[in-house]
């Protein structure tokens, strides 16, 4: 109470000073945890570099005693910055197979019920308005094929849209990744750490095209590599090799006689929501109005 | 100076903040974490690590090139070996075979890619299999094609019937 009491005693005047005082002393404080949590983080990526040999060597070496389960180590001499790898899908031959989903899924062990990559079947008949009925059917991601439709449609136009991660160069997976689990390669594919990952799934939220799930037995959020362990030995994704129709090409773009990069050059591409931005790195051909 | 001791409190625990934050920051941060960007860049080298199993065509090749030559010759020249057949791993360990290759012989599976669907491109070669049946006149009851030998008259490798005429005169579908 007798705090209360001297408080009000002080003067307007005396307040004021009294304010100034403590700004000043405030601001003191804030410049000296400002020099110092700068120092500190100086200090903390200084030891950091120290302690990561090799941090020069352009080829991605484990480092020592991390290795865990590796057994058989990629090619030495893989050198990330001589590539840039980019998909195109030619929706005009896909048949719908889905040899790709199963040759997926096998590779990469998939979880049932989840896709890496996934076929939808468009089924469209023009109604008495000149508008569209469209019905869009992906029965097990088109990991079984596809049986003669239901639909009660009058078919006029129908094809197949293989999709997949669209490995965006301006990825809305990768910002928004809380703890670096998700990341840009320099050969611009995009992956997930599963050990970093927590699993939180703002990553899936953040996808447009519905490309990353939430690995049910891992609890980390998967998605499409392109076959990155493939790849990079100089092998096609499992997709691409599966496909028996030269729908889905794999390309290096900074090869000169490369297949996407003539197709690129030659033929009119499209990407899927091109309006978002995120310049996704796999090219479609014949896409419709209806494909999202 | 009575009233520097809180100065000097202060101080304490400042050193004793930043030498914790120092401390778990270089606990809990992985070693390779900010080499490339803020990412493990250990990562990169543990996916690359995963083995593949599929070998493509040059693995079937090693041992079976007579018939990747067969294969190619044929209007199935761009089926993988690995779609009718399984992956590569699960025959072959160390370039040695381990175990026998498995491979769908199904009529379902042929009719995986040539049964007739509208979303299908024209060009591509499709059948209504019960049609397809009555019209080479094999005997075949309801829409359950799981049995149906299509193998009678095309062989897979190369898929074209040799004698359209001995494809008619008709062939028993059940007997085996």
């Amino acid at each position: 109470m007798s705090k209360l009491k001297n408080i009000t005693e002080i003067t307007e005047e005396a307040r004021q000073e009294a304010e100034r005082e403590g700004r000043r002393d405030f601001l003191f404080r804030l410049a000296g945890l400002t020099i110092g949590g700068v120092f500190v983080n100086i200090l903390g990526s200084g030891l950091l570099r120290g302690e990561a040999e090799g941090a020069d060597d352009v080829t991605p070496t484990p480092a020592s005693g991390r290795q865990g389960q590796v057994t058989n180590l990629p090619p030495k001499g893989y050198n990330w910055e001589d590539h840039l790898y980019a998909y195109l899908i030619d929706t005009t031959k896909c048949i719908g197979c889905g040899m790709c989903v199963r040759a997926c899924k096998n590779e990469n062990d998939v979880p049932d019920g989840f896709y890496r990559t996934w076929i939808e079947e468009y089924l469209i008949a023009t109604n008495d308005h000149g508008d569209f009925d469209v019905q869009v059917f992906s029965p097990n991601g088109g990991l079984f094929g596809f049986q003669a439709s239901q639909s009660p449609l009058a078919v006029s136009k129908g094809f197949f849209v293989p999709k997949m991660c669209n490995h965006c160069d301006n990825t809305p997976c990768t910002q928004v990744c809380p703890v670096g689990a998700s990341y840009q390669t320099k050969d611009g594919v995009v992956l997930v750490d599963k050990e970093q990952c927590i699993g939180c799934g703002y990553c899936i939220q953040a996808c447009p095209y519905g490309s990353r799930f939430l690995d049910p037995v891992s609890h980390t959020a998967s998605k499409c590599t392109w076959c990155y362990h493939r790849i990079t030995r100089g092998l096609r994704p499992a997709c691409v090799a599966a496909c028996p129709t030269g729908t889905r090409v794999f390309g290096d773009l900074k090869r000169t006689d490369d297949p996407v990069l003539v197709a690129l050059s030659k033929t009119r591409v499209q990407v899927l929501q091109p309006n978002l931005l995120t310049k996704p790195r796999c090219y479609y051909v014949g896409l419709d109005l209806e494909v999202r | 100076m009575e009233h520097t001791k809180h100065i000097w409190r202060v101080g304490i625990l400042v050193i004793v903040a930043i030498t914790g934050f120092v401390f778990f920051r270089v606990l809990l941060i992985p070693p390779s974490y900010g080499i490339r960007g803020s990412y493990r860049y250990d990562n990169v080298a543990e996916q690359m690590a995963i083995e593949p199993r599929h070998g493509e065509v040059r693995g079937c090749n090693e041992c079976h090139d007579e018939r990747v030559d067969e294969l190619r010759a044929g209007p199935h020249e761009n089926v993988a070996c690995e779609n009718c057949h399984a992956p590569l791993s699960t025959h072959v360990k160390d370039d040695e075979k381990e175990w026998d290759m498995s491979v769908n012989k199904t009529g379902e599976w042929c009719v995986r890619c040539h049964l007739f669907l509208p979303a299908r491109p024209k060009s591509h070669p499709q059948i209504d299999p019960v049609e397809h049946l009555v019209k080479v006149g094999v005997k075949q009851v309801g829409r359950d094609w799981s049995d149906v030998v299509c193998f009678k008259c095309h062989e897979p490798h190369d898929p074209t019937p040799e004698d359209e005429d001995t494809v008619a005169s008709g062939i028993d579908g059940n007997a085996k």
